[in-house]
């Protein structure tokens, strides 16, 4: 069959074009996540976390500890706390739960930590997105892969003369392709 | 073609915006109390481990169902698996249980069965544990029926029976051999854990008369990595000349028996030195026994109300 190098290469620049434009924001965040995920050893990519000691005294005798201790020393505190309750998971600790946190107490050294949660909004809902939340959107998660594979193909016929694959592209090529299959060389040994 | 492209996707997004409202039907109510008894576990990618955690249930069902007041007994995982906690206690509320009792298959405290547990049954609503939960792609789900939560297995002498005879299994020769406990971990609870690491370290000396031990993690607080438990397992070989491992893990995950305390006992390179089988605390006929038995105690007690 003939290679009509025209026709296929106009379709290919304006599919490339358009799958491009159709899928920038979705790149976006995938990338964005793909960082913040990629870090998750270093900080936690959906919530802030914000850790304080504080000062709460209660009885070292969880028996005698009671909702009126606790709310008393939360307004010593002085801090807005939405109180919803406490528990404790053994005779050494009191945790006392808020609304967007939690006071854990230990009642032997005294010592309290606060630890306050809150979302970071917008990267928290595309880590959702990127980690895959099921449903549809793994089919639409799924098209976007696969324009992925297409936008990686058809760029390397875009360009012509002497920064075309066939000369300058394909050092580039074979370089990411060497580095990639370095790395995965030095993880399998 | 690109318009087809863009209506694919304008169609799925208005798919995905349509949500699935979740109704509690209302379970018929005659005033009779129905007990439903619910395993669970903390769930795995492994099809070993579930397959282990739930023979629990296959082990225990028989005598459990003996007891009058029982009405089902049914298994569910915290995270990673169907059946989850959700989906079983939608399914009690929708055949009209009034009561469940939660039975939790897991070691000791930890954010998991303090926290997480309890925020997904409804018995506990921070919005930053639901959120939490959330992220993890865990439902929360707050069922009509009354829950009691009964405790964990570190409750009884059991796990120290149990770590005992294992270290007995490998051991030759105790004066000469260290034991090195490998367990999950818990950052919120680090203390816990290590006061029961150090509580069956002393139940295995009294059983075995090995006297030196080690402790490490392999769970998410030392992010999986093999590093402290080969560390941990060299501190051992410094000073005596044999060394055991011993997995203080509910079930078999290739992930932690194989991978993690695998490769971290390759990496001391003196594996002539250690004795490992990557076993685990399950199957154990005491353990089972203990689950009938605090069962039917929580199930007995909400029966005489």
């Amino acid at each position: 069959m003939e290679i009509k190098n025209g026709k296929y290469y106009k379709l290919n620049k304006s599919l490339h074009r358009d799958i491009g434009y159709l899928f920038v924001f979705m790149t976006l965040i995938y990338s964005i996540s793909g960082i913040a995920i990629n870090h998750a050893k270093d900080w936690n990519p959906d919530f802030y976390v914000r850790k304080e000691n504080v000062e709460i005294k209660l009885p070292k005798n969880v028996n005698e500890i009671n909702e009126n201790l606790i709310l008393n020393e939360l307004d010593r505190i002085g801090e807005n706390f939405s109180y919803l309750m406490y528990d404790s998971p053994n005779s050494d600790k009191v945790k006392i739960y808020f609304k967007d946190g939690a006071i854990m107490c230990d009642l032997e050294t005294g010592k309290a930590e606060l630890e306050r949660v809150t979302k970071r909004h917008l990267l928290f809902e595309m880590n959702w997105l990127h980690r895959n939340p099921g449903g549809v959107w793994t089919i639409v998660s799924d098209i976007f892969a696969v324009s992925l594979i297409f936008l990686s193909i058809s760029g390397m016929f875009i360009m012509k003369g002497r920064n075309s694959l066939k000369r300058r592209g394909k050092w580039w090529v074979g370089a990411g392709f060497v580095a990639t299959i370095f790395f995965m060389f030095i993880i399998m040994i | 073609m690109l318009r087809y492209i863009l209506g694919m996707i304008i169609g799925s997004l208005l798919l995905t915006s349509c949500s699935q409202e979740k109704v509690n039907t209302d379970s018929a109510q005659d005033g009779t109390q129905k007990i439903g008894v619910l395993l669970v576990s903390h769930g795995s990618h492994s099809a070993a481990w579930r397959k282990m955690l739930f023979a629990v249930e296959d082990s225990v069902k028989s005598e459990i169902m003996k007891n009058k007041s029982v009405q089902d007994i049914r298994s569910a995982y915290m995270e990673y698996n169907e059946p989850s906690i959700a989906t079983r206690m939608k399914e009690f509320d929708e055949e009209g249980y009034t009561d469940v009792v939660i039975v939790p298959l897991f070691l000791t405290v930890s954010a998991h069965s303090f926290d997480d547990i309890p925020t997904i049954v409804g018995l506990k609503s921070s919005q930053s544990e639901i959120e939490k939960l959330k992220q993890e792609r865990i439902e929360v789900y707050k069922s009509k029926a009354n829950i009691k939560i009964t405790p964990l297995l570190d409750f009884t002498e059991i796990l120290g029976k149990n770590l005992a005879n294992r270290v007995k299994q490998l051991s030759e020769n105790p004066a000469e051999e260290g034991c090195i406990l490998v367990a999950y971990g818990d950052e919120e609870y680090n203390k816990e854990w290590t006061a029961l690491m150090n509580k069956m370290a002393s139940v295995i000396e009294v059983e075995t008369g090995i006297n030196e031990f080690s402790h490490s993690w392999c769970g998410h607080i030392v992010h999986y990595e093999t590093e402290p438990t080969t560390s941990a397992i060299n501190s051992v070989l410094d000073k005596k000349k044999n060394a055991i491992v011993m997995p203080v893990l509910v079930a078999i995950d290739e992930m932690f028996q194989g991978q993690i305390i695998g490769d971290a006992i390759d990496k001391t390179n003196k594996k002539s030195r250690i004795k490992y089988k990557p076993d685990s605390i399950l199957p154990d006929k005491n353990l089972e026994q203990w689950v009938i038995e605090i069962t039917n105690s929580y199930v007995n007690d909400i029966a005489k109300k």
